[in-house]
């Protein structure tokens, strides 16, 4: 197997981030993020519907919140690492209880395509969130999942 | 955050269809090197010496969009250059008189101005008398996108 140069992996970065049918898809709620609302398994073949991504209970708005724009970045000194991330146009995604469900359990979190029907990464929290009050509130600063140049490793 | 194969499947068919490099019109050019080399993803064409004198010169891939496919067993998503009728085959000919010893191949773009990727030998080959052949090896990018997170 071949050694990548440098050239082709930055290419790829760019090339992922515009890619028209996916995470360059520029319609305001084809890319998503969700709160998932049972319990699961990461693994490379879940699909959307392996996951519970209506989740009762949220503030309307807070269902699923939408990245302005993906992005894919370098990290100061490790220039083999790729960031891919966003922010929500409002600086943070936050989800919110209506009050309506308590207590509300999240386990993870979806990044979504095609408004929320096709799965593209999934992020299992450590512990579950529980929402015990309407005015709880879980922040996440930025979307973001990574793709280290071992990715393109023999080993 | 775990990729899922609805998005780490659209990896390497993006970037083998990629008319800038690998997919470009231009077909690129897989080039011996002859000089010892340490392979690393930092490595620039100026930092390789590759032959570029008959009979040992840069031959060309097939243009276009390259092959893609899963490793059965483990998985992996790989991209394959797609050799030409002939493969990617040297010969020294009939009155050799410049030896090399070869210690791996570059792959360039086709002006040979970019370099894309390398492949060495486990042991390098010295090519020093007529009619020698060194034929490379299947040239593949392996591409993990369980490694992604």
């Amino acid at each position: 197997m071949m050694q990548i140069a440098r050239q082709l992996v930055e290419q790829l970065a760019a090339l992922m981030v515009a890619d028209p049918a996916h995470l360059g898809d520029s319609t305001t709620d084809f890319i998503q993020l969700r709160p998932i609302g049972a319990d699961f398994t990461p693994r490379p073949d879940l699909i959307a519907a392996d996951l519970d991504l209506a989740v009762d209970g949220l503030v309307a708005g807070s269902e699923s919140m939408f990245p302005n724009g993906i992005f894919a970045n370098t990290r100061p000194g490790d220039q083999d690492t790729w960031d891919f991330w966003s922010i929500t146009a409002s600086s943070t995604y936050n989800f919110r209880p209506d009050g309506s469900v308590l207590p509300l359990l999240i386990y993870g979190l979806a990044f979504c395509g095609n408004s929320g029907s096709d799965l593209w990464t999934v992020q299992k929290f450590e512990s579950i969130v529980t929402f015990l009050n309407d005015s709880d509130i879980l922040l996440i600063n930025q979307l973001m999942f990574t793709m280290p140049i071992s990715v393109f490793s023999n080993n | 955050m775990q990729i899922v194969n609805l998005l780490g499947d659209t990896i390497a068919p993006l970037l083998a269809a990629d008319t800038t490099y690998l997919a470009n019109a231009t077909a690129m050019k897989v080039s011996l090197i002859t000089a010892p080399f340490s392979q690393g993803i930092g490595n620039l064409i100026g930092d390789l010496t590759l032959d570029s004198s008959a009979p040992l010169a840069a031959i060309a891939a097939v243009a276009g969009a390259q092959q893609t496919g899963k490793d059965p067993i483990t998985g992996k998503w790989k991209i394959t250059i797609k050799p030409p009728s002939g493969g990617f085959r040297w010969n020294t000919g009939v009155s050799f008189a410049a030896p090399v010893t070869v210690y791996g191949f570059a792959l360039t773009n086709g002006g040979i101005t970019t370099l894309l990727g390398t492949e060495t030998l486990a042991t390098p080959v010295p090519l020093n008398a007529d009619n020698q052949e060194l034929v490379a090896p299947e040239l593949s990018f392996p591409i993990d996108t369980n490694k992604i997170f």
